[in-house]
């Protein structure tokens, strides 16, 4: 009983490791002991968001804009799953500039935007698994 | 080629992190990846096909 308790305590909390999965893509899962995962998951975004910059695709503030308007605040929300990397690049500036001119630059959008959401995938993931509704 | 290629990459980023997530085993994650990826080209081809077709 006594162990068991302490193994409860021990765990961390759900929302937590959801919170340190959207703010690091992969690290709730490694947290919980799921390095492989946590690895393959943030890397993937990782790699996907660094592809979306180099195609020059750019990311969304959380506000509407002229040329696509309302849409923007659903841009921006994907964009937001890409957790402390999002927050940093937008208070430094870096990669909010539109390059349409650049071919790719609207594959490059995509990948900005499925990036986040892949996040936010894993983060649902990472709680699953802290939650104890996943093995 | 370089929309196919850039199709093909994004597939493969997709299918990596759902073959991840979707499944337990390493094997289970690899063959359920790979699926993945076939299916993503797979109606990716279809569909650029499909809206080739349409007279717009």
């Amino acid at each position: 009983m006594t162990s068991e308790v302490a193994r409860t305590n021990a765990a961390p909390q759900p929302w937590l490791v959801g919170a340190i999965s959207w703010a690091v893509p992969g690290m709730g899962h490694v947290w919980l002991g799921r390095s492989t995962r946590g690895l393959f998951i943030g890397g993937t975004v990782i790699l996907m968001f660094l592809s979306g910059l180099w195609l020059g695709g750019h990311l969304h503030g959380l506000h509407n804009t002229p040329e696509i308007g309302m849409l923007a605040y659903v841009y921006g929300f994907c964009n937001l799953g890409l957790g402390l990397i999002y927050l940093v690049c937008l208070f430094a500036n870096v990669g909010l500039a539109d390059q349409a001119a650049l071919a790719t630059a609207e594959y490059g959008n995509i990948f900005l935007i499925v990036a986040g959401l892949l996040n936010y995938l894993s983060m649902l993931d990472a709680f699953d698994i802290a939650a104890g509704r996943k093995a | 080629m370089r929309h196919f290629l850039l199709m093909a990459a994004f597939a493969a980023l997709v299918a990596v992190a759902f073959g991840s997530i979707g499944r337990e085993t390493t094997r289970a994650s690899v063959v359920y990846g790979l699926k993945i990826f076939a299916e993503f080209i797979a109606i990716g081809l279809a569909l650029a096909w499909v809206l080739y077709l349409i007279p717009l």
